[in-house]
């Protein structure tokens, strides 16, 4: 309850300090990215890591949103706010009936359920060519009124949803439904004796998730003032699976620091195939590739998990040692005597 | 005439075709505590998760509180007011133990999703009733002090009281415990059962399968026996102490007693004939689930060519003894030597060859391949060594041992019955050319008869090839008959130990298996 | 009519490619519980290590040879590297470590070969068979020749051998396996090897009926992992008939529908599928403990 209300001040003092360290209007356009990667890192860390559904294909939502936010907003002349609204809400309803469809699924069955629902979204959007445009997709999509016009308001506005959504989630997380979703995730035999009801659980973090995801794609639409369909398969649902996993499946901190995380990698790797031109294009996905590996190879539970437990560890460590001051001691005669440390007072 | 609060009635399981429970009938009244109890592998953990909900009964029926339970989804069950514990514990051990008393007050919260998300005032206050109601069920169950530890960092005895806390948060009319003492010392298991009888004098009634006979005399109001998923017996502690078939259940029939007579006299010349090399030294040897020591220093020995048997009543620790000699289970520390080689770290497939061959507890035949080959698969290692012709020789040797193998060798493992699998564990053990064979129970889930001629059949291969015999049994009177020697456990230590006549006549072994309050 | 046909056999050569990418799915999955992703990948690296091969100046079959032989290497090291040494048990975890693997794959491959497609000739000419008007190129004979002895080879390995039987048994049950001095290690380092080594096969026939290039693996791995679900988890029989199936649907969606659209199609079928027969269309091989 209390727990995260400081984490999160600092947080926003971070994000309210940042863009005047960081002066360049470049700089202003990368965090307005990672922003907009945090949003769906968030909402899938609840739909992986809080109810255990593996969704490899998370990326259909973010193409629905964004495809719709577009839509609206250059064929219908609908204000930008309105496209976002519709964003929210469409790939959500469309969440919740995909899960309710495959509530049956479980593991493999439903990996392969949300792949092959990857690959039909990102099919449409390109076939699709009288509504979406196709493969060279939709151009002059127009930016959000006000905050649109510089990159400095696009961070503020998307950070600001950031910061909601992120409340939000953690209300939610340290709440009775972050406990039932935590007990799902250790025992469901266990929480299902306890009353809850796993498949809705599933079927509500499945729809959050799909909720936050299409936000972010009609965000990343008006920013990016045009689409096509390519950012929208199977490479990064894998993105954000790698970020959910780096930092920490089951934590919401763990997705913003694995966003971070993985857009800096991007960003250093993009410049340094500017340098070494040898390496375009083909260095991130190695990067990647290897990022993924080694993780679940030595540090399964992401990094956020693991920093936490080592503090943990160095907490009770300490600890330890304030109540190991007392210590024996034996005299010539082989009697032993309780010795204070601190004092030097014997005392038998 | 007060209604049952728990009815059931008739009901069944299969699991892949044998019967694991057939046609049981009993009922729970209010403010009772009912304990179910029966061998090992007789189903009473079944017939638990029937009732809980986990598993719906294949025929027959189980009401609560007059209202059918057929169709009622798992999650509805706290609600009605059933809850229950796990054998194994499933306790959220990521979470304080507030928090783990907290989830189960979770059917009678209402918010949902928003009303948390944007920390409503409905959802701010609806926590903090949660907070109060569940440190009152921690302070009833004597853990206030932990509220807000890790329930991971808790001892093992306190873990079981969270989840007993847990359970009753929920505010149930009847509540499953499954094993409650399991794993718990002394003076947690009367700790335990003071609890238990607190909370029915509260107004819960109490169904629980237990193993610890002690408790289960000294709190139950009545008593429901199941051997082989029958009900053989119902009754108060007393009479159910006394009763011969419950007896006979746990320890074997008295009518074994005619052929005693007979084999004594085979056993005493064989045993003149036998040389004394030590094939098996076991020192010092503990053994742990995780947290919790099941094993405490077992010392024990066996010589070449005897037949040894371990006895002792279920949750005493034979298999996990087994299992650590064969190298199934690793959490474990202590000396075994083996024809003098210490095999302690070794795995399982690696002492095989050695010349240690397991048939483990349910047999586990590989139901999906033939019979042929489930064979030679236990001969598989040897083929470096020894030629197919040669193999397939033994095999005949084996066939004369146990025709019906020969007669169904080449159909699926998983069509022969009970005994016809037992038969072909027990031989494709054998065509590993072991010098020690290991049982686990090898009657276990069979017709006493069939259990009696398998038993039989041990003696023949001791006989005929020499073979030393480890011999897991829970039928005491059937294993002691074809034994040179035995052990007997009780909670993971030896408690008794000699030749298998000193062993059966002392007077000590009833109630190693039914409880110390037994009168004889 | 021959329209039909034509499909028809255009699905059978698809189909058994994956087919094969579904068999080798389902060995590594029964023997270790691991849905190794980047199953696809063995295809990819068949052909590109063969183009490579052959432009090294080796003889065509002798190029197919040693590209096998690498690709079998790898996988082995995969499993004994990656693979083996991970000790989660957890399958959202274990699926995204192959994931991982696939990835790092293609990502080297681009890197060594680049992302331009490479022809690879055909094992004999390219000229076409004509049979009742439809037209069979002689590379899709290799290829439906290759697929049924490759299938063959592994129903034999599964059924007459004893080492056959040793992987069964791992299997149906890893702990009396052990009891008979078996290594499960052991076994499953052979399965990658052995998928490993049919992967690369399937994918040096099938790569002169297209173009080879980096990331042919990824929609190769994914359609037999969906034989794979389609058929029921750890069932082969099953596995091999889906694949089939999902050859011949998306062949016919493509012919008769769009074949823009083909891909969409068949995962369509494959949802559709699913929320049907929430276990695959056969049930998964299910396997009793032998006992109670």
């Amino acid at each position: 309850m209390k727990q995260f209300r400081k984490s999160f001040l600092i947080y926003l003092l971070i994000i309210l300090l940042l863009p005047f360290l960081f002066i360049d209007e470049y700089y202003h356009s990368l965090m307005v990215i990672t922003g907009i990667y945090a949003i769906v890192a968030i909402g899938l860390s609840l739909v992986v890591g809080y109810s255990g559904q593996i969704s490899i294909g998370q990326a259909a939502f973010w193409g629905i949103g964004a495809y719709i936010s577009a839509i609206l907003s250059t064929k219908y002349g609908l204000s930008p706010i309105l496209g976002l609204i519709a964003a929210t809400i469409i790939p959500c309803i469309i969440a919740f009936i995909l899960a309710r469809a495959i509530a049956g699924l479980s593991g493999y069955y439903l990996a392969m359920a949300t792949l092959a629902f990857g690959y039909i979204v990102q099919i449409l959007l390109t076939e699709w060519e009288a509504v979406t445009g196709g493969a060279n997709g939709l151009i002059g999509i127009p930016a959000i009124p006000f905050f649109g016009e510089s990159e400095l308001r696009m961070y503020y506005l998307v950070w600001g949803i950031v910061s909601l959504v992120l409340l939000f989630t953690l209300n939610l997380v340290h709440s009775r439904i972050g406990r039932a979703f935590r007990a799902i995730h250790k025992s469901e035999i266990a929480a299902t004796s306890m009353g809850i009801d796993v498949r809705k659980f599933r079927l509500s973090a499945f729809a959050l998730g799909g909720m936050f995801t299409g936000l972010s794609g009609g965000l990343y639409a008006h920013y990016m003032g045009m689409l096509d369909p390519q950012p929208f398969g199977f490479h990064e649902s894998i993105v954000f699976i790698t970020i959910v996993v780096v930092g920490g499946m089951t934590s919401i901190w763990g997705a913003l620091v694995g966003t971070v995380f993985i857009e800096l990698i991007r960003t250093g790797l993009a410049e340094l195939s500017d340098i070494y031109p040898a390496l375009e294009g083909d260095i991130d996905t190695i990067v990647f590739g290897a990022i993924l590996i080694l993780i679940i190879m030595f540090m399964p539970e992401g990094v956020v998990p693991r920093l936490q437990m080592l503090w943990k560890n160095v907490q009770f460590r300490q600890r330890q040692m304030k109540e190991q001051q007392t210590t024996y001691s034996q005299d010539e005669n082989g009697t032993t005597y309780l010795q204070d440390n601190k004092e030097g007072e014997t005392v038998r | 005439m007060t209604a049952a609060l728990l009815q059931v009635e008739g009901i069944s399981m299969e699991f892949g075709g044998v019967r694991a429970v057939q046609n049981v009938s009993f009922s729970v009244q209010p403010n009772e505590i009912v304990a179910l109890i029966g061998p090992n592998g007789a189903g009473k953990s079944t017939i638990l998760n029937m009732i809980a909900g986990t598993i719906p009964p294949l025929q027959g029926k189980v009401s609560f509180a007059d209202q059918s339970l057929t169709g009622v989804k798992g999650y509805e069950y706290a609600s009605l007011g059933i809850a229950r514990t796990f054998q194994n514990l499933q306790i959220f051990d990521e979470m304080t133990v507030l928090e783990n008393v907290m989830i189960a007050l979770h059917p009678k919260t209402r918010t949902g999703l928003f009303a948390n998300g944007f920390k409503l005032p409905l959802a701010r206050r609806e926590e903090k009733k949660m907070v109060q109601t569940a440190r009152k069920w921690l302070a009833f169950v004597g853990l206030e002090q932990s509220a807000h530890q890790l329930a991971k960092s808790l001892p093992y005895g306190k873990l079981k009281q969270l989840e007993i806390a847990r359970a009753l948060a929920a505010e149930p009319k009847l509540l499953l415990l499954d094993e409650p003492a399991a794993g718990l010392n002394h003076s947690e298991t009367a700790k335990m059962a003071e609890l238990l009888i607190n909370i029915k004098d509260f107004g819960t009634s109490i169904l629980l399968v237990e193993h610890d006979m002690d408790m289960v005399m000294s709190i139950a109001d009545r008593i429901v026996v199941v051997d082989r998923g029958v009900k053989i017996a119902e009754g108060k502690p007393k009479e159910i102490q006394t009763n011969p078939k419950v007896i006979a259940a746990y320890i074997g029939d008295e009518n074994e007693q005619v052929a005693v007579g007979v084999s004594q006299k085979q056993r005493m010349n064989h045993k003149q004939d036998l040389v004394r090399e030590k094939v098996l030294t076991v020192k010092e040897l503990t053994a742990r689930y995780g947290p919790v020591e099941v094993l405490h220093g077992i010392e024990l020995e066996v010589y070449e060519g005897e037949i040894v048997s371990l006895l002792g009543s279920n949750g005493a620790g034979k298999t996990t003894l087994l299992n650590c000699l064969c190298g199934l289970h690793t959490e474990k520390e202590g000396v075994i030597q083996f024809h003098g080689r210490d095999i302690h770290r070794y795995p399982a497939d690696a002492i095989v060859p050695f010349g240690m061959a397991h048939v483990p507890e349910h047999r586990q035949i590989f139901t999906t391949l033939t019979v042929e080959d489930n064979l030679w698969l236990g001969a598989a290692h040897r083929l470096n060594q020894t030629s197919r012709a040669e193999i397939q020789q033994e095999m005949e040797e084996i066939f004369t041992l146990f025709p019906i193998l020969q007669e169904r060798r080449t159909q699926l493992g998983g069509t022969l019955s009970g005994g016809q699998q037992q038969m072909l564990a027990i031989s494709r053990a054998l065509l590993s050319r072991p010098s020690m064979l290991l049982l686990d129970e090898p009657s276990l889930g069979l017709a006493p008869l069939v259990g009696k001629e398998i038993l039989e059949m041990v003696k023949r291969i001791r006989d005929q090839w020499g073979t030393t015999v480890l011999l897991v049994e829970q039928n005491a009177k059937a294993a002691l008959e074809i034994s040179d020697r035995a052990y007997v456990l009780n909670t993971g230590r030896i408690v008794l130990e000699g030749t298998a006549d000193e062993v059966s006549n002392h007077p000590e072994i009833q109630s190693a298996y039914l409880g110390k309050t037994h009168l004889s | 009519m021959t329209e039909f046909l034509q499909y028809v056999v255009n699905g059978l050569v698809s189909g058994g490619i994956y087919a094969i990418v579904a068999a080798g799915f389902i060995m590594i999955y029964n023997v270790s519980k691991v849905i190794n992703m980047a199953q696809g990948e063995f295809l990819m690296l068949g052909g590109m290590l063969t183009v490579t091969m052959l432009s090294a100046g080796f003889p065509y079959v002798g190029a197919m040879i040693l590209a096998i032989l690498l690709v079998t290497l790898f996988g082995g090291l995969i499993q004994s590297l990656i693979i083996g040494p991970t000790k989660t048990t957890n399958p959202i975890s274990l699926i995204i470590l192959t994931i991982g693997v696939s990835t790092l794959i293609r990502g080297l491959a681009s890197f060594f070969w680049g992302k331009d497609a490479y022809p690879l000739e055909p094992l004999t000419s390219n000229k076409p068979i004509v049979i009742a008007g439809v037209s069979i190129a002689q590379q899709s004979i290799w290829v439906m020749v290759t697929v049924g002895l490759v299938l063959f080879a592994l129903w034999y390995l599964n059924e007459k051998t004893l080492l056959g039987k040793k992987v069964s048994a791992c299997s149906i049950n890893q702990k009396a396996a052990r009891l008979m001095g078996i290594n499960p290690a052991k076994m499953m380092l052979l399965c990658f090897a052995i998928s490993a080594a049919t992967g690369a096969i399937a994918g040096i026939m099938i790569a002169p009926l297209n173009v080879t290039s980096y990331d042919v693996g990824i929609l190769l791995g994914v359609k037999g992992f969906a034989a794979v679900i389609l058929g029921g988890v750890g069932n082969p029989v099953g596995a091999v008939l889906a694949g089939f199936a999902l050859g011949m649907i998306e062949s016919l969606g493509a012919g008769y529908i769009s074949s823009g659209l083909k891909d969409a199609i068949a995962f369509l079928v494959v949802i559709a599928i699913l929320l049907v027969k929430p276990t695959g269309f056969f049930t998964e091989r299910s396997v009793g403990k032998g006992g109670l």
